[in-house]
C-alpha cells in the first residue's frame, strides 16, 4: 500500500531555465521600449516602432515570463502536494516546447505588425489557436495528476491553480473570437463598446487570474515551505480563495469608468473592484503573517526577502487598484503613466520577486546543493527593490502632475497646456528615471542568471527525486447528511437551476447578440470607406493605440482640448476598437479634419517639423510600401458578415471605390505641392485619420461636459 | 539555584517554569527529566523543527487520570476498536490524542515515521484530535507503540468513541449552504445593480437580469430555507410560538411577493433581499455552531475506568473485561489503577486515593477485609480485591447510570421565545391592520403592503443577536477556562441568584497544600535529607513533601518502599524513614479531617511528624466575597468539618458539613423551592445529582479529562477565582441581547411604517435588511468582547 | 450592450462550475480539517527518513 515513486523534476528545471531566459529578454525588450520614448530615434526601424515592441515586451512578460513560471511552481508543488508524479511526461513535453513555441511565434509575428489590436490580447488568431491547445494539454496533465493523487486533500494552492485554469481558457476563448481575413489578419467579433467591454473584462481578469490567482497558489506553497512554518491561517486561506473566486470575475469594467461605456457597468465594475480589498488583504496578511515570529530568518534569508516584498507589493497594487477604479480618482489616473506604474508594482514587485524567490528556493534542491552564493542574491533583492523604487516613484510624479496640466485652465478659461506635447516634455525627465530603474532591476537580473549558473554547475540534477507516499484507497462519502434524500434533493434543485441559468443566459443572448439592430446606432454615423478601412488596419499594425486614446471623456478639459465627448453609437463599425488606454500623445478620436491632408503627409515622415520636439518616431516604411489591396475585397466580405451594412456588391466594386479615393487624397496634397503616389500606405493612413471621429459632426452638437 | 531567577526560566519543551528539579541539557533549560528526554529523542530523530514551528509546544509528562495501561492495548478487544485493518504484518490504528493542540503538535505526529522505522506513516486528523498510524506489527507492538507515544507526550486515550468520526465538527451541509448563499447573495446583488441605478431596459436587459435572478432564489426558498422551515413547523405542531416562525413566515411572504411582482411585471421584487437575509442567517447558525466545536460533551464513564482488569485464577493472571467480572472473582489492582467495581481488599494494604468520587486527593488506608468502593484508585503495591458486585451494578455503575436524567433542567423559559411570541403577534395584528386600512382606501394595495410588512418585519436581527451574543460570550468564557455546554447555559447563568459550592477538591486545590512543621525541627541538612528521600516515592504526600521542603536533592541508597507503611532509604549514610507513626516508632497522634501526618525516622530515632492541609485554592476567598454582594453563597461538604479559613470566609454564607450525596441534591431542591437559581460547583461524581439538580451544574478539574455528564459546563480548577467575573459576563451577554433586540426593534418599526405607509422598495428593504443585520451583529460581538475585558481588571 | 449577455452567461457558467466545486470539496470533507494541511506540506515524505532542508 506505501508507493515509492518519483517526482519529475526535469521539467520543472526546464520551465525555470526557460522562465529565467525570457524574463531577460522581455525586461530588456521593456528597457527599449522605455528608452524609445526618450529617445524617438531609437525606433529604427519599421519592425522596431514603440507601437510593435511595446506589446511584444507585454507579452514577453506576461506570457513568457510569468506564464513559464506558472508552469516551473506548479508543476513542483502539484507532484508534491498531491503525492505523485505528474500525470504525463509526455504531455509535459508537449505542454512546454508547445508553449516556447507560441512564444517564438508571438516574438516574430508582432514586430511584423501582425496584432489584433486589443491589449494583451494581440497576438493574431493561428497563435491563439494554439495558445488554447497547449492550455488544454496543461489542464489535461493537471487534471489527471489530481485524479491519480495519493494525497485526498487538494490544498489551497491547487485550487488557484484550477481556478486559473479554467477562468484563463474562458477568457481567452470568449475574447479572442475574431473572424479571419488572412493567415496574419482578422477583425474582432465584437465592435466598439462591445469589444471594449468584453476585451477590458478579459484585460482584467487576464491580470486577476494569469498575473494574481496562480501567484498566490505559489505563495501558499513556497512561503510557508521557504520558512518552513504553516502559513498563518489555512481557514482564512480558504475563505480567500472562494471569496476572490466569485468576486473578480466582476471587476472588468472599471477599465472603462467615464467611457461610452453605460453607467451601471461602470458603477459595477467599481463596487466589485472597491469589494475586492477585503479578500486580496485577507491573502497579503495571510502571507506576511506566516512569518511572524521567524522575521530573524527573514533578516538572513534572501528567499524570504523576496517574498516578504513580492506580498507587500501585492498589497500595495490591491489597494491601489481599488482606489483608481474610484470614478473620481479613476478621472486623474486614467490615460497616464501612474497606471503604467502601478501595474510595474504588480509586475516587477508581486510577479518578479515571487518569481526570484522561487527560483533561488528551487535551483538548489533541484540540483542537490547549496546556493552557490547568498551575498549575491542579496546584492539582487537590492537591485531590484533600487529598482522598483526608480521605477514607479517618478511614473507615479509623472502621470499626477501630467494629469493636473491636462485639467490646467487659465483664469479665463482657456487650458494653459494648449499643446498636449507640452505635457508630455514636462515629464521627459520621469521617463529617463523610469528607464534608469527598469535597467537596475534588470542588472539584479543578470545577477541572479550569474548566480543560478554557478549554483547548477555546482551541483547535478536530480531529475527524478524518489519519494514515497500511501496510497489513496476509495473514499466513502461520510457525513450523514447527505444519505437522507430530503437532503439530497435540494442540491439537484440547485444544480439544476444553475444549468437553467445558463440556458435561460443563452437563450436570452443568442437572439439579440446576433440581431444587429438592437445596437443604438447614430443616424449619421457610416461605415468606412475601403481605403478608410485599409488605413485603419495600418493603424492597428503600427499599434498606434499604445500611445494615442480615441476616446473623450466627458469632462470640460478633454472637450475643451480635442472636441465633442464619445457617445456609444459612433464605435458600432469599429472592429476591434481603439479607444487606447494610455496617452502618450493626444487623443485621436476627433482629429479627423482638424489638420490639411499635408500636416499628416509631414507628420508622419518626421514628427519634429509638424510639431517641434516631438518624441513620435517617423513612419517613413508608409511612404515606400505600396498598399496591399488584394485583401480589400476579403475584408470587406468579412465586415459584411459582421454586420457591417455594405451592399451585397460592394466587395467587388470595393478597389475601385479605394482607387478613387486614394487618387483624392493624392490630389489634396498635390494641392499642398506634395507630389505623394496615390497607392502608398501613408494615403490609406491620412484618409483614415481625416475620417475619425467626423461621422457625429453631422449631429447637432451638444458638448454637455461635465467639468 | 536561587529561586527568583528560576521563576524566570521556562522548559525549552514544555514552557513551564522550572522549578528546584531545574536541569540544563544541550544549553537549554528542561523543567524536568521527562522533557528532557522527549528533547533528546527529538533531537536524534531531526524533529527539532518541531521546536520551531511554535514555542514550547511541547507537553508535560505526568501520570493522567485517564491513561491506560499500555498492554491494554495489546488485548484483542481493545485492539479490534482501534485497529482499522491489519494485513500481512502492516496495521493501521487510529487513536484518540487530545493533547494535540498545536501545529508542532500535528507536525511531530505525522513525523513518528522518523523516530522509529517500524512506523510506516501518521496522519492527523485534527479536527478529531485522531492519529492515525500504519506501522509493521512485527517490528513495534501496538502496545510498544503507545509507549512511544506516551514518551512523547501524546498518549492515546482508549476512548470508546475512538473511530468515531467528526461528531464536534461544523456539519458540513451547513458549510454548502452557506457557500451557497453567498454566491447567490453576491450575484442577485449584481444582477440587482441595473435597478438599483435605475438603467434603461436597453437590450431587454433588466428583463434578462430579473428572469435570472428568479432563477437564483429557487434554492435560496427550497435549499437554504429547509432548516427555518422546519423548526417552525415543529414549533406549530407543538403549539409553540419559536423565532424561526417569524422568520420562515417572512420568507415566504418575500418570495411569493417577489415572484408575484415579477410575474404581473409589477416590480423586481426583493430577491436581493431574500438572498441577503439568508446569507446573515445561515452565518448566525455557522457560527453557533463553530463555536461549539470547542467542546466534546459525550464522554462515558468507561474512558476513567480500567476496561480491562487482572483476574486471578489460582496462579496465572489474566485480563478480562471488567464487565465480565461476576461476584466473587479475584481481580489483582497496581499502583495508580482504579478499583473498577466495589470489592473486599484480600492481600496487601490498600491506600486508596478516592479523589475521582470525593475529590479526596489523600489516600485512606485499608487493610485486608476492608470493603473498597469502585472508583477508589490505588497507590502503592498490588492489591488482591475479591469482587462484590458486577460492574453492572456497582455503585459507580448507578451514580452514572443516573446521570442519563442529568439534562432534564427546570424548565426556564428562553427570552428569545418570549420575545418571538409576543413579536409574532404583533407583527401579525400590524399587518391585519394595515391590511383592514387599505381595504377601505385602496383595495389594490392591500396584498402589497400586507407582504411588505410581514416582509420588514421579518426579526432576521433578531435571530441573530441572540447566537452571536451567548455563542461570543461562551467562546471568550473558553479562552478563559470555563467551558460551557451550549449557549443555553450562559442564559441560564445570568439568571442564577444562589452559588453553591462542594468543598472537597473543589475549593482546595489538589497540589496547594500547608505543611505544618510545628511537630517536627530538623537542620538544614535532615531536611535535604528527607527531601531526598521523598523524592524516591510516588506517594502524594511524599510528593508534597518533596515540593514543600528546600534543600538539594542527594543521592539516596537502598530504597525500601514499605507498602501502606512508608518508605526508607540511606542518604549521606545515614537511614532515614518517612511514613506512618507505627513505621517511624512515634507516637499516634490526633489526626483532623483533610489532616494527614508524616512521622519522620532518622538513624533510629522518631523526629516528630508533618501535619499536611489541603490549603484553598488562591483567590477563592475574595471570589465568595464577591459572590456573596450579588447571590446567596453556599457551602456543602462530606467533610466533617470546614478548614478554618474557608468557614471565615462562609461565615454570611450557611455551611452544611457531611453531607451525603443525596443530601447535596435534597438542598439544592430546597434551595430551588425557595425560589432561587442554584449554581452548583462541584467535582467527581459523588455530587453528580447535585449538580444534575442545579439550574447551572459546574464541574471543577485540574484534567479537562474528568467531566462528568451531568454538568453543563467545565471550569478550568485554575480559574475558579474568576468565576464572579464569569457570572457578571452572563448577566451583561443577556443585557447585552436584550439591548441589540431593541435595535433591531427599531429597524422593524422604521421598516414596517415605511410599509404601512406602502412606501416600501425594493431599494430600501435592500438596504435596511442587511444594514440591521450587519449592525446589530457588529454591536453585540463588540459589546460582549468589552464586557470580557472590563474582567481583567478584577 | 447585447455582450453583456455573453459574458454573463460565461461567467455564471463558470462560477456555477467553481460553486459545484465548492460543494464538492465540501462534501468529500475536504474543510473538516482546516489546520493539518497546512502543517503536511512541508513534509516532502521523501523515503530517506532523515533528509534535513538546506537553508
Amino acid at each position: 500500500m506505501t508507493e515509492r515513486f518519483q517526482y519529475d523534476n526535469r521539467i520543472v528545471k526546464n520551465f525555470l531555465f526557460i522562465t529565467i531566459l525570457w524574463g531577460v529578454v522581455g525586461m530588456l525588450v521593456g528597457l527599449i521600449a522605455a528608452l524609445q520614448l526618450v529617445v524617438p530615434e531609437l525606433n529604427f526601424s519599421q519592425w522596431t516602432t514603440f507601437g510593435r515592441i511595446r506589446p511584444l515586451h507585454t507579452n514577453a512578460v506576461i506570457f513568457a515570463f510569468v506564464g513559464n513560471a506558472i508552469f516551473a511552481g506548479a508543476y513542483y508543488s502539484l507532484q508534491r502536494l498531491l503525492k505523485t508524479r505528474m500525470f504525463s511526461d509526455v504531455l509535459g513535453r508537449i505542454h512546454f516546447w508547445g508553449w516556447q513555441a507560441i512564444i517564438v511565434a508571438a516574438a516574430i509575428t508582432l514586430p511584423l505588425g501582425m496584432t489584433q489590436g486589443k491589449e494583451y490580447a494581440e497576438l493574431e488568431w493561428p497563435i491563439d489557436i494554439a495558445i488554447a491547445l497547449i492550455w488544454v494539454v496543461f489542464g489535461i496533465n493537471m487534471i489527471g495528476t489530481i485524479l491519480k493523487r495519493r494525497e485526498r486533500h487538494l490544498y489551497v494552492a491547487i485550487w488557484f491553480y484550477i481556478a486559473t485554469w479554467v477562468t484563463v481558457a474562458m477568457l481567452h476563448i470568449v475574447n479572442s473570437i475574431s473572424i479571419p481575413v488572412s493567415l496574419g489578419k482578422s477583425y474582432s467579433w465584437y465592435a466598439g463598446v462591445q469589444d471594449a467591454l468584453v476585451q477590458w473584462w478579459y484585460g482584467h481578469n487576464a491580470v486577476a487570474f494569469f498575473l494574481t490567482t496562480p501567484f498566490l497558489g505559489l505563495m501558499y506553497y513556497f512561503l510557508p515551505k521557504a520558512a518552513n512554518r504553516p502559513v498563518y491561517s489555512y481557514r482564512l486561506s480558504i475563505i480567500h480563495f472562494w471569496s476572490l473566486i466569485f468576486i473578480y470575475i466582476w471587476a472588468g469594467p472599471h477599465h472603462l469608468l467615464y467611457s461610452a461605456l453605460p453607467d451601471w457597468a461602470q458603477s459595477l465594475g467599481v463596487v466589485f473592484s472597491v469589494m475586492l480589498i477585503a479578500p486580496s488583504w485577507g491573502g497579503m496578511l495571510n502571507g506576511l503573517l506566516t512569518l511572524r515570529g521567524a522575521w530573524d530568518r527573514v533578516r538572513e534569508d534572501p528567499v524570504l526577502k523576496f517574498f516578504v516584498v513580492a506580498v507587500t507589493c501585492y498589497g500595495m497594487a490591491t489597494l491601489e487598484g481599488p482606489l483608481l477604479s474610484i470614478k473620481s480618482i479613476n478621472a486623474i489616473a486614467h490615460f497616464t503613466d501612474w497606471i503604467v506604474a502601478h501595474v510595474h508594482i504588480g509586475g516587477i514587485g508581486w510577479n518578479g520577486f515571487m518569481v526570484f524567490g522561487m527560483t533561488y528556493w528551487l535551483v538548489p534542491r533541484l540540483f542537490g546543493t547549496k546556493l552557490h552564493s547568498v551575498k549575491l542574491a542579496n546584492v539582487h533583492f537590492w537591485l531590484g527593490t533600487l529598482g522598483i523604487i526608480f521605477y514607479a516613484i517618478p511614473l507615479y510624479f509623472a502621470g499626477f502632475f501630467q494629469s493636473l496640466m491636462w485639467k490646467q485652465f487659465t483664469p479665463d478659461g482657456y487650458l494653459v497646456y494648449k499643446n498636449f506635447l507640452d505635457t508630455l516634455l514636462e515629464i521627459k525627465y520621469a521617463y529617463w528615471l523610469r528607464a534608469l530603474g527598469g535597467s537596475i532591476y534588470l542588472i539584479g537580473v543578470f545577477v541572479m542568471v550569474y548566480n543560478v549558473y554557478r549554483t547548477v554547475k555546482a551541483g547535478r540534477l536530480i531529475a527524478n527525486e524518489d519519494a514515497e507516499a500511501e496510497a489513496l484507497e476509495k473514499v466513502k462519502v461520510t457525513g450523514g447528511h447527505w444519505h437522507t434524500w430530503i437532503e439530497r434533493r435540494p442540491i439537484q434543485m440547485l444544480v439544476l437551476s444553475l444549468v437553467a441559468v445558463a440556458i435561460g443566459g443563452i437563450l436570452e443572448m443568442v437572439p439579440t447578440f446576433l440581431v444587429k439592430s438592437n445596437v443604438p446606432t447614430i443616424a449619421s454615423v457610416h461605415p468606412y470607406t475601403p481605403l478608410e478601412l485599409q488605413g485603419r488596419d495600418i493603424y492597428v499594425r503600427e499599434g498606434c493605440y499604445t500611445c494615442h486614446s480615441q476616446m473623450v471623456r466627458p469632462f470640460r478639459s478633454e472637450t475643451e482640448r480635442y472636441g465633442e465627448y464619445a457617445k456609444a453609437g459612433e464605435f458600432v463599425y469599429d472592429h476591434p476598437f481603439q479607444w487606447g488606454s494610455k496617452r502618450t500623445g493626444p487623443d485621436l478620436l476627433r482629429v479627423g479634419g482638424k489638420y490639411p491632408h499635408s500636416w499628416h503627409y509631414y507628420h508622419m515622415l518626421d514628427p519634429t517639423t509638424m510639431s517641434p520636439g516631438s518624441l513620435m518616431p517617423a513612419y517613413p516604411h508608409l511612404f515606400e510600401n505600396a498598399l496591399d489591396t488584394s485583401t480589400t475585397a476579403g475584408k470587406i466580405q468579412a465586415m459584411i458578415t459582421l454586420g457591417v451594412p455594405y451592399a451585397a456588391d460592394f466587395p467587388a466594386r470595393a478597389n475601385a471605390d479605394l482607387a478613387e479615393q486614394g487618387e483624392a487624397v493624392a490630389e489634396g496634397l498635390r494641392k499642398d505641392g506634395i507630389d505623394a503616389l496615390a497607392d502608398r500606405e501613408i494615403i490609406a493612413l491620412i484618409a483614415y485619420l481625416q475620417r475619425v471621429g467626423t461621422d457625429i459632426k453631422g449631429e447637432a452638437k451638444t458638448t454637455t461636459a461635465m467639468r | 539555584m536561587k529561586v527568583k531567577e528560576l521563576a524566570s526560566v521556562t522548559c525549552f519543551h514544555c514552557g513551564d517554569v522550572c522549578n528546584e528539579d531545574h536541569r540544563i541539557h544541550a544549553g537549554k533549560d528542561f523543567c524536568c527529566q521527562g522533557c528532557q528526554v522527549v528533547y533528546d529523542l527529538l533531537n536524534e530523530a531531526g524533529l527539532c523543527d518541531y521546536y520551531t514551528l511554535e514555542a514550547e509546544p511541547g507537553i508535560k509528562r505526568k501520570e493522567n487520570a485517564d491513561e491506560q495501561r499500555s498492554e491494554l492495548f495489546g488485548l484483542g478487544e481493545v485492539r479490534d476498536r482501534l485497529v482499522e485493518f491489519s494485513e500481512d504484518g502492516i496495521t493501521r490504528v487510529r487513536f484518540h490524542v487530545p493533547q494535540m493542540h498545536c501545529s508542532s503538535c500535528i507536525w511531530l505526529l505525522e513525523n513518528l515515521a522518523r523516530i522509529d522505522n517500524a512506523i510506516i506513516r501518521s496522519r492527523v486528523s485534527f479536527a478529531d484530535k485522531e492519529l492515525i498510524v500504519t506501522f509493521r506489527e512485527e517490528k513495534l507492538s501496538l502496545a510498544a507503540l503507545v509507549q512511544l507515544l506516551r514518551k512523547v507526550g501524546y498518549g492515546p486515550q482508549l476512548t470508546n468513541e475512538a473511530g468515531k468520526r467528526s461528531g464536534a465538527g461544523v456539519p458540513r451541509m451547513l458549510h454548502v449552504r452557506l457557500g451557497v448563499a453567498g454566491f447567490v447573495f453576491g450575484n442577485t446583488m449584481m444582477l440587482s445593480f441595473p435597478e438599483y441605478l435605475g438603467a434603461d431596459n436597453e437590450a431587454g436587459l433588466k428583463e434578462g437580469f430579473q428572469w435570472l435572478i428568479v432563477l437564483l432564489s429557487f434554492p435560496v426558498v427550497f435549499f437554504l430555507s429547509t432548516d427555518f422551515f422546519r423548526s417552525a413547523w415543529a414549533g406549530i405542531r407543538s403549539r409553540t410560538v419559536n423565532i424561526d416562525q417569524p422568520i420562515a413566515l417572512g420568507i415566504v411572504a418575500l418570495w411569493t411577493r417577489s415572484l408575484h411582482d415579477v410575474l404581473t411585471g409589477a416590480g423586481p421584487g426583493y430577491f436581493d433581499s431574500l438572498a441577503g437575509l439568508l446569507f446573515f442567517l445561515l452565518i448566525g447558525r455557522w457560527y453557533q455552531a463553530y463555536t461549539y466545536r470547542a467542546l466534546r460533551f459525550d464522554r462515558a464513564l468507561e474512558d476513567f475506568l480500567p476496561l480491562v482488569v487482572l483476574r486471578k485464577r489460582g496462579v496465572e493472571e489474566q485480563p478480562v473485561q471488567v464487565a465480565d467480572l461476576v461476584p466473587g472473582d479475584r481481580i489483582v489492582v497496581r499502583d495508580q489503577e482504579l478499583v473498577p467495581v466495589d470489592a473486599v481488599l484480600r492481600s496487601g494494604t490498600g491506600h486508596i486515593d478516592n479523589s475521582f468520587i470525593t475529590g479526596e486527593p489523600l489516600p485512606v488506608r485499608r487493610n485486608v477485609g476492608d470493603t473498597i468502593k469502585a472508583g477508589g484508585r490505588q497507590r502503592g503495591s498490588a492489591i488482591e480485591l475479591e469482587v462484590l458486585h458486577s460492574f453492572a451494578d456497582s455503585r459507580l455503575k448507578k451514580l452514572w447510570a443516573e446521570q442519563g436524567s442529568a439534562h432534564e433542567r427546570p424548565v426556564m423559559p428562553r427570552l428569545i421565545d418570549g420575545v418571538a411570541r409576543r413579536f409574532t403577534i404583533a407583527v401579525l395584528l400590524i399587518s391585519v391592520c394595515a391590511g383592514l386600512y387599505w381595504w377601505g382606501r385602496d383595495a389594490a394595495q392591500v396584498w402589497p403592503v400586507v407582504t411588505a410588512v410581514l416582509i420588514v418585519a421579518c426579526p432576521c436581527a433578531l435571530a441573530l443577536s441572540m447566537p452571536f451574543a451567548y455563542g461570543h460570550t461562551m467562546r471568550l468564557m473558553g479562552q478563559r477556562g470555563l467551558f460551557l455546554r451550549d449557549a443555553e447555559v450562559v442564559e441560564r447563568m445570568a439568571h442564577v441568584d444562589a452559588v453553591v459550592f462542594d468543598k472537597t477538591g473543589t475549593l482546595t486545590a489538589r497540589e496547594a497544600h500547608e505543611v505544618d512543621r510545628s511537630g517536627i525541627s530538623l537542620s538544614a541538612q535532615e531536611c535535604s535529607w528527607v527531601r531526598s528521600l521523598a523524592r524516591n516515592s510516588t506517594h502524594p504526600l511524599s510528593v508534597v513533601l518533596f515540593h514543600e521542603l528546600k534543600g538539594d536533592v542527594l543521592e539516596v541508597s537502598d530504597v525500601v518502599d514499605v507498602p501502606g507503611r512508608g518508605v526508607q532509604g540511606v542518604v549521606d549514610g545515614v537511614p532515614v524513614r518517612l511514613g506512618s507513626a507505627l513505621f517511624c516508632e512515634g507516637p499516634e497522634a490526633p489526626c483532623a479531617s483533610g489532616h494527614a501526618q508524616v512521622h519522620v525516622w532518622i538513624d533510629g530515632h522518631h523526629r516528630g511528624r508533618y501535619d499536611i492541609r489541603k490549603h484553598a485554592r488562591a483567590g477563592i476567598l475574595q471570589a465568595v466575597e464577591r459572590l456573596g454582594a450579588k447571590a446567596r453563597v453556599a457551602l456543602l461538604t462530606g467533610d466533617r468539618q470546614v478548614d478554618p479559613e474557608l468557614a471565615s470566609a462562609f461565615s454570611r454564607a450557611d455551611v452544611r458539613t457531611s453531607c451525603s450525596p443525596v443530601d447535596k441534591t435534597r438542598a439544592i431542591v430546597g434551595y430551588q423551592q425557595q425560589g432561587h437559581r442554584v449554581l452548583m460547583v462541584g467535582d467527581g461524581l459523588n455530587d453528580a445529582g447535585a449538580l444534575a439538580q442545579s439550574d447551572v451544574g459546574i464541574t471543577v478539574t485540574e484534567t479537562s479529562a474528568a467531566l462528568t455528564p451531568a454538568s453543563d459546563a467545565i471550569l478550568d480548577a485554575t480559574a475558579i477565582a474568576r468565576l464572579p467575573h464569569f457570572l457578571h459576563m452572563a448577566r451583561q451577554a443577556r443585557r447585552i441581547v436584550i439591548a441589540s433586540l431593541c435595535i433591531s426593534l427599531c429597524y422593524n418599526i422604521t421598516g414596517v411604517s415605511l410599509a404601512v405607509a406602502g412606501y416600501m422598495t425594493p431599494l430600501i428593504a435592500a438596504i435596511l435588511m442587511p444594514l440591521s443585520s450587519v449592525s446589530v451583529v457588529g454591536f453585540v460581538t463588540l459589546a460582549v468582547t468589552l464586557t470580557a475585558r472590563s474582567g481583567r481588571r478584577n | 450592450m447585447s455582450v453583456i449577455f455573453l459574458l454573463l452567461t460565461v461567467s455564471t457558467l463558470v462560477a456555477g462550475v467553481f460553486l459545484v466545486g465548492f460543494i464538492w470539496a465540501v462534501r468529500q470533507g475536504q474543510y473538516d480539517d482546516d489546520r493539518s494541511p497546512a502543517v503536511r506540506i512541508l513534509n516532502d515524505n521523501l523515503p530517506s527518513v532523515n533528509e534535513s532542508p538546506l537553508r
